[in-house]
């Protein structure tokens, strides 16, 4: 999925970032709000990390701002404000979670999944489409019972289409999800590509193209 | 000793002390009453015997016997005459024979029939008789000793009473003490509400005041140690995250290269650790101090040289150049007594933070006055609010891409202070950089 970080903290903010893009995440991190406000307006999200002490306005403001606007997207508060009054006023404040530092890698990984599977109207852990079984934690992909090893792009690329099994994606919307802009432009077919590596390893119906338009979840015969 | 205790003791031995020396001068008072009474029925007696002798009073005569006497004890009392041949004219039966002493004139004490007598001699003016009246002397000290013993019974009989009056004033008296004292037992170890001075006795006013007072700065050290908790509880999360994040990235890394810059990422972050808890140390250390413990004169080229070696390793990172300026010949920079090493922990902290926040490129300059000394960098102008709080625990610069505790100022403030020394941070004369300036306060 593709994140935003909002960190001033410049080691916090680059390890996070690394730290998520290693997990194979597309991570776009910003060290103040103006810039982040700009890039929300830009790109995708799927979710959002806020720390709460930013210079210039503080990171509840830019919270309340961004709902008031109508923005949906999962906001998770990531700060080293514990107190309790803080955590409520954060969580009223429209964020999604609110963690306190420090917090591995994973577990903030964790809760943005979780944020992300409430946030699609999925409760499972597990997703199943068809005789596809896709374990976002574990990152595990079964096809018919039989482990399916991808890569992380393949597998960002898959989790985007279970995610919005009725839409067609386009190019553009799915090559955002994919990529942030830490990495230059991507190579032009790389979509392609993927896409191609996914009807390989799991089944030729998985992805359905859309002439003209882009992408959507294929149904594959094969047990249902 | 509790105070109640002392005080009843110096009662109870003071007051049978006093009553002890009254009863001496009542006595005294009472013997000479007695003595007056007596002399003087002395002398009128044997005046009315000389008054009663005649020419044709016989020697050897003796006053009749009287009949009864009531109480009265006439053994005590003795009279005699003699006419100028010595020959004894008239005796009383009762009493003792009285000598006759022809020099004596007045009163004479004297022994006779083995008890103390006082006679009185009176010569008649031609000489013819002599008259002698005397008292035993026992009869007057009984009469002092009743008179004075029936002053001291209902004393005596008073005394228990008077003594359980004067436990129970003192008791009384002391209450407002218990009071105080059951109020002060009766609190928690956290409680250090004042303790109310109005209703208390005038003596305790002084002590209560004081007690408060130091109730009062209790509270505000454990304020401070509190919020400095608090404060650095609150400070050490981010360093901590980034700990913990940047291990998580390690763990993951894959190739050499990933490898080699997680591990330096690391090794960063660790190093902030380190800088943060000993900034954290070194200013809760300095917070408990009070006074200096030694005060030589500051050798100043020394605490330079020390500093500046101290702040190099940053500078040459960023490509700053370290520069000192020294007042003008015959002038001694700011002289100062202090201690050498917190003098340079002070000089550190400007310098680094000076470097920190400096241009690359740009000088930082230690400039001595002869009473003042600054450090000055070609720094964007602080804010006006970020000037004024500045020094405040863990408040940083906004927007700079080197990452401070946001201890320094607080530190090198405190430092100044403990040296009677104000620092205070201003932009440069000409409108950019930033100045810390010690000055004396």
């Amino acid at each position: 999925m593709r994140l935003l970080i909002l960190e001033d903290d410049r080691q916090l903010g680059e390890a996070l970032a690394v730290g998520l893009r290693q997990l194979d995440h597309a991570v776009d991190w910003f060290r103040d709000g103006t810039q982040a406000d700009a890039a929300l307006a830009g790109a995708p999200y799927d979710a959002l990390v806020l720390d709460l002490g930013l210079p210039g306005a503080d990171g509840m403001a830019w919270l309340r701002r961004w709902r008031q606007a109508g923005q949906a997207l999962p906001m998770l508060i990531l700060t080293a404000r514990d107190g309790i009054e803080q955590r409520i006023a954060g969580l009223d404040a429209g964020a999604d979670d609110y963690l306190i530092k420090p917090i591995s890698i994973d577990e903030l990984a964790a809760r943005l999944r979780a944020m992300l599977r409430r946030a699609s109207g999925r409760a499972q852990a597990v997703w199943t489409h068809g005789a596809l079984r896709y374990d976002p934690a574990a990152r595990q992909v079964q096809w018919q019972g039989q482990s399916v090893e991808l890569t992380g792009r393949e597998l960002a690329l898959l989790e985007m289409l279970l995610l919005n099994p009725q839409r067609v994606l386009s190019r553009t919307q799915l090559q955002e999800k994919l990529y942030d802009w830490s990495g230059g432009e991507p190579e032009s077919n790389a979509l392609e590509v993927f896409v191609h590596h996914l009807r390989r390893k799991i089944h030729p119906g998985i992805v359905r193209t859309v002439r003209g338009v882009g992408y959507a979840l294929g149904a594959p015969e094969g047990g249902s | 000793m509790s105070l109640q205790r002392r005080l009843l003791l110096y009662l109870l031995i003071c007051a049978p002390l006093v009553w002890g020396v009254a009863l001496l001068v009542s006595a005294n008072r009472a013997r000479h009453e007695v003595n007056e009474l007596f002399d003087t029925e002395i002398i009128r007696l044997a005046r009315q015997v000389q008054t009663l002798l005649t020419s044709s009073t016989m020697p050897g005569q003796s006053l009749p016997a009287t009949p009864s006497g009531g109480e009265a004890d006439l053994r005590d009392l003795a009279i005699a005459v003699w006419n100028a041949q010595g020959q004894l004219l008239l005796v009383d039966r009762e009493g003792v024979q009285l000598p006759r002493r022809t020099d004596a004139s007045g009163f004479v004490d004297l022994q006779q029939a083995g008890a103390q007598w006082r006679v009185y001699y009176l010569q008649s003016p031609r000489g013819e008789w002599l008259v002698a009246a005397g008292q035993r002397g026992s009869e007057r000290d009984e009469l002092v000793w009743n008179l004075v013993g029936s002053q001291l019974l209902p004393w005596l009989l008073v005394l228990p009473v008077l003594l359980l009056a004067m436990a129970w004033a003192v008791r009384r008296a002391l209450a407002p003490v218990r009071v105080l004292t059951d109020e002060l037992q009766g609190r928690s170890a956290d409680d250090l509400r004042a303790v109310p001075v109005n209703k208390a006795p005038q003596e305790l006013k002084p002590m209560l005041a004081a007690m408060n007072g130091l109730f009062e700065r209790i509270e505000s050290t454990l304020e401070r140690e509190r919020r400095f908790t608090a404060d650095a509880a609150h400070e050490l999360r981010t360093p901590l995250a980034v700990l913990r994040a940047q291990w998580d990235v390690l763990k993951r890394a894959s190739g050499d290269a990933e490898r080699h810059h997680a591990e330096a990422q690391l090794n960063a972050g660790m190093d902030r650790m380190d800088r943060l808890v000993t900034q954290l140390l070194a200013l809760s250390r300095l917070q408990s101090t009070e006074r200096l413990p030694q005060a030589p004169a500051l050798q100043w080229t020394a605490l330079v040289e020390q500093a500046f070696s101290d702040v190099l390793p940053l500078a040459e990172r960023r490509r700053i150049e370290l520069d000192c300026e020294w007042p003008g010949a015959g002038v001694p920079p700011m002289p100062l007594q202090g201690d050498p090493d917190l003098m340079t922990v002070l000089l550190r902290n400007l310098l680094d933070n000076a470097v920190r926040y400096a241009p690359e490129g740009s000088t930082v300059r230690l400039r001595f006055g002869n009473h003042w000394l600054a450090v000055e960098n070609d720094g964007a102008p602080l804010p006006a609010d970020m000037l004024a709080h500045l020094g405040q625990r863990f408040r940083r610069v906004d927007g700079q891409s080197e990452s401070g505790s946001g201890l320094g100022v607080s530190i090198a403030q405190r430092i100044a202070e403990l040296h009677g020394l104000c620092l205070h941070h201003r932009t440069r004369a000409d409108g950019h950089g930033v100045v810390a300036q010690l000055d004396r306060a």
